[in-house]
């Protein structure tokens, strides 16, 4: 993590996040677990990392990145189930397999003056998939 | 590029011209920094961090970390961070958060450092910033 925020620091690096495992199931979400059919988990564990599959939420800035951090953001529920969506890393967000599918833009080539929020501030979100 | 301190708006587009794959309005982009309805946002952005560099602000946003090598680094990688957030606030009007350095992005979304339309720096701003009115 040390070394991580010094690269980051030293290279003046550009961040975002993913953070939100996306539902099928409000019932599901709601008692604190995930479906592997669509939220990010690990899929394999190798001797130099983990390989993961499934889709987060919502890089804001994501296109505008250098780097991706992914984390749950909040502490997931102590169950065996959740094993698999338990991890943290950080990627360049040109890894290949990183997909970013962006929200409709606000940004619709007006002027500065015409629409001098969201010709200059869109920030832009996107899904998240790998 | 190793340890190589605060960078310039040119650097910064240039180092998302790469293969990221991101996709909008059906179609995979090709050059974000290009791109309509994403573009405005990374100019913006370019702008903050090539704000660095300036006399006027770079005592404010940047330090220069002795143990680490003699390029300036931005402000946020030290405490406090008051400063380089009195600077990046109204120019980003409080958007584009999860910028620099790790502990950037809550720093500068926290609501009371949001600028706003109401504020006259803003307008200030928004009407006199030289690259605006040449795009007018």
């Amino acid at each position: 993590m040390i070394n991580f925020y010094d690269e980051v620091r030293l290279n003046d690096k550009v961040l975002t996040h993913t953070l939100v495992n996306p539902s099928v199931s409000h019932a599901q979400f709601a008692s604190g677990k995930f479906d592997r059919e669509v939220a990010l988990h690990v899929i394999k564990e190798t001797d130099v990392g983990i390989i993961v599959k499934g889709a987060r939420l919502l890089a804001t800035l994501g296109p505008l990145a250098d780097e991706i951090e992914v984390f749950p953001s909040t502490v997931l529920k102590a169950d065996p189930s959740n094993i698999r969506f338990a991890f943290a890393f950080a990627i360049p967000i040109a890894t290949p397999g990183l997909k970013m599918l962006c929200r409709n833009t606000y940004d619709h080539g007006k002027s500065n003056f015409d629409a001098p929020l969201s010709s200059r501030y869109e920030e832009m979100d996107a899904v998240v998939t790998l | 590029m190793k340890n190589a301190g605060i960078r310039t708006d040119a650097e910064y587009l240039e180092g998302l011209r790469d293969d990221r794959e991101i996709w909008t309005r059906g179609a995979r982009v090709k050059d974000v920094t290009a791109e309509p309805g994403i573009r405005g946002g990374t100019a913006s952005l370019a702008g903050f961090l090539d704000r660095q560099h300036e006399e006027a602000y770079s005592d404010k946003v940047t330090f220069l970390d002795k143990t680490a090598s003699a390029a300036p680094h931005h402000i946020w990688c030290q405490s406090p961070r008051k400063t380089s957030c009195s600077v990046a606030a109204p120019f980003m009007n409080g958007l584009h958060g999860p910028m620099g350095c790790l502990a950037g992005p809550q720093i500068i979304k926290t609501p009371q450092l949001w600028p706003s339309p109401m504020r006259p720096d803003f307008w200030h701003r928004a009407l006199w910033d030289k690259r605006i009115l040449s795009r007018i």
